[in-house]
């Protein structure tokens, strides 16, 4: 089995012009669903409570955002991650009528490896805009 | 003549019942409109009489686009009654359900294909859900007038025809919907245009200023309601109240696991602990025996099984009049608004220590006469009416355990349960850990009352020390299991036989081992614990020490451990105990 992590995110607009915030909506490792808790549990230094005191997710930086998912792919071992805006997973299913077709979908997007070395390098290219 | 329907996808072939799923589920879902009805007496057979039959009524299979009407008997393909007469003929017990929101069963929802507008869950992801066949499920919004009229309908020709063949069958509305974030959410949920078209109305004809999310969600419960009404009215002494069914692999993103990587997703155990924990019924209908591993199954079909089913779909059966296990629920928390808890450190708290053991409810406070819940009460006396404050007293002196927080509470309730406290002459301690604490004891129950708003600015480790404190004043007993990661559990509990009067009560633990590799758990000894047996081993060693007792599984391995929680004036057996 392909050893891949899928990230669903969402980008919120901010004030500042040039930068949006990024929130983690979902993982998925090879092995199922990385709950909520999990995440809280394994990577709490990155998420900060809201005033209402409810994680959400929410990186304030894209910088932030690409060392999280490295760390998040290292820790599931995982060899490579496709990420997946909301926006682009809702295109995906207006335009899928089968699961072929959504398969078809996630196979043609990039998936990006995982390594020491290189993950800096591939993450800036992810989300060059 | 025929009539067609829009939905008819009648199968002339045999080709379902070779395909059909080796399943050791209590659930049979009979979707008969997949099923020519000649066939429909080999289902029969193939079901045994300690199953449930759950018969989904198809709303859109029954709708002829032709004569735009429902069609319950032009042919025995539509012919709900002769599923009845199938049933008493096979002394199978069949449940009709009607749809209380989208069915997971078919492409477009269970419905009308005209009436199809695409439904968006809560974080505005389109709600579309791949089942047990690999097809998509693109679930409707029913927020449009016309599906409510249409709805309305379709129940009162459907309660017509129960009524000329003389039905003797009652039936019940199906709520499907899926776990997020560990609550239920229906997928009759939704935040789609045509939501928001039908709030705007009910905004404008409401005249409602300064709009606020409470009105959002009164607006969902307004139309949920109005539907459930619709059920009451239309199919009157027919109608036999909902169930709930939590549809594992049926959350709007699920679908990127199961189209990406297929086979068993982990997850659903933890779905798994949340649906025995909030007493749902979980069904495993969306998924392929591929995306079932042979552990989760056996998981699956301990927790759901048949008196625990048959507590759950029959209103008037209690779990608890004899020796079954139920769900072990070591307190019961009433918050309003559920941040204060998080405020407080209680959700951390109750997360860390009694995972999976603890009910969050958002009303002030229920008391439940002739209850034999043993559990700890936790409420806000700033929520509580006259009238659930005296339920509360009475609840006290009837022997039960009560955490009161006294923050914002009136005079005149301050007055009361001083003069109460007074007259019963309730023996006191005062503690003194983040404010002021007062413990009490009278009939065998114990409250304590303290403020929260000494909370503020207090770091977490005191909070936790603080909760700490008074779950050992309620003497909480909960088991000390560390396990790795990889090891699912479920701890249930039952009253005691007659042979076993050293014990409150007996609890069992079931382990299974859902990794690829070896893993540990451990339970360490305790003095109010005692390690009775273990059974049903599989992959498994199980070893007792002074310590405590270790587990070792190996991947799909589990197990099933017996404990009794020894009465508190017991003089422990040490041979026995933990």
């Amino acid at each position: 089995m392909k050893k891949e992590m899928i990230v669903l995110y969402r980008e919120i607009p901010s004030q500042h012009v040039d930068s949006n915030f990024f929130q983690i909506h979902s993982v998925f490792s090879h092995k199922g669903r990385v709950s909520q808790s999990i995440l809280l549990e394994r990577f709490s230094t990155y998420f900060q409570a809201d005033k209402n005191h409810q994680e959400k997710f929410i990186f304030e930086s894209i910088d932030e955002f690409k060392k999280f998912c490295h760390s998040l792919g290292t820790s599931f071992r995982s060899d490579a991650v496709k990420f997946i805006s909301v926006k682009n997973y809702f295109k995906m299913i207006e335009n899928s009528e089968n699961v072929s077709n959504i398969k078809d979908f996630l196979e043609n997007i990039p998936s990006h490896r995982i390594s020491n070395s290189s993950a800096e390098g591939i993450l800036d290219r992810i989300f060059s805009l | 003549m025929k009539s067609s329907s829009l939905n008819q996808n009648i199968f002339t072939q045999r080709k379902f019942l070779k395909e059909k799923q080796v399943s050791q589920e209590k659930i049979k879902w009979f979707n008969y409109w997949e099923i020519p009805h000649r066939s429909w007496n080999e289902f029969f057979e193939s079901t045994e009489a300690q199953e449930f039959i759950f018969v989904p009524i198809h709303w859109g299979y029954h709708f002829s686009s032709e004569t735009q009407n429902y069609d319950f008997h032009s042919n025995r393909d539509f012919d709900l009654g002769y599923i009845e007469e199938l049933s008493i003929e096979h002394q199978r017990d069949i449940l009709f359900l009607i749809p209380m929101g989208p069915y997971s069963f078919d492409s477009v929802g269970g419905i009308p294909k005209h009436l199809h507008h695409q439904a968006y869950d809560l974080n505005s992801v389109p709600r579309v859900i791949q089942n047990a066949k690999g097809e998509l499920c693109k679930m409707p919004s029913f927020y449009s007038p016309e599906m409510y009229k249409e709805y309305s309908l379709f129940l009162r020709e459907l309660c017509n025809s129960f009524k000329k063949r003389k039905s003797k069958k009652r039936i019940k509305g199906l709520v499907c919907g899926s776990l997020v974030g560990n609550k239920f959410e229906n997928f009759f949920t939704d935040s789609s245009k045509t939501f928001l078209k039908a709030f705007d109305r009910y905004v404008n004809n409401s005249e409602l200023r300064d709009i606020s999310l409470e009105d959002v969600e009164d607006f969902r419960i307004l139309v949920s309601d109005l539907f459930e009404q619709a059920c009451e009215k239309q199919l009157k002494n027919y109608w036999d109240g909902n169930i709930e069914v939590v549809f594992h692999g049926g959350s709007s993103d699920d679908l990127l696991f199961r189209s990406g990587f297929g086979g068993f997703d982990n997850y659903y155990f933890q779905e798994l602990q949340t649906v025995v924990k909030d007493g749902f019924i979980s069904s495993t209908n969306l998924l392929d025996e591929t995306q079932k591993s042979h552990v989760f199954r056996n998981a699956f079909n301990e927790m759901m099984n048949f008196s625990y089913l048959e507590s759950k779909v029959y209103d008037d059966y209690h779990l608890e009049t004899n020796l079954k296990f139920k769900p072990l629920i070591l307190c019961r928390i009433f918050a309003p608004k559920e941040f204060e808890l998080r405020v407080l450190g209680l959700s951390d708290f109750f997360k860390a220590n009694y995972s999976n053991h603890y009910h969050i409810h958002s009303h002030p406070y229920k008391y439940l006469e002739g209850s034999t819940d043993q559990s700890l009460v936790f409420c806000f006396a700033r929520y509580l009416g006259e009238g659930e404050f005296l339920e509360i007293l009475k609840a006290f002196s009837k022997g039960e355990k009560i955490a009161l927080d006294l923050s914002g509470m009136t005079l005149t309730q301050r007055r009361n349960l001083e003069l109460f406290l007074l007259e019963n002459n309730a023996d006191k301690e005062l503690l003194n850990i983040i404010g002021p604490v007062s413990c009490y004891h009278l009939n065998g129950g114990s409250l304590v009352t303290f403020e929260s708003e000494h909370f503020q600015g207090v770091e977490g480790a005191k909070k936790d020390h603080f909760w700490k404190k008074m779950m050992d004043f309620f003497n909480l007993k909960s088991i000390n299991l560390k396990a790795e990661y990889g090891i699912s559990s479920f701890v249930l509990t039952r009253e005691v036989s007659p042979f076993e009067l050293n014990y409150e009560e007996v609890r069992r633990v079931y382990l299974y081992n859902f990794s690829n590799t070896k893993k540990k758990a451990f339970f360490k000894a305790s003095k109010d614990l005692a390690f009775l047996k273990f059974t049903e081993a599989t992959l498994a060693e199980v070893s007792s020490t002074p310590a405590g007792v270790e587990v070792v599984l190996k991947s799909e391995g589990q197990v099933i451990l017996d404990f009794g929680v020894i009465k508190e004036k017991h003089e422990k057996r040490n041979d026995r105990t933990l």
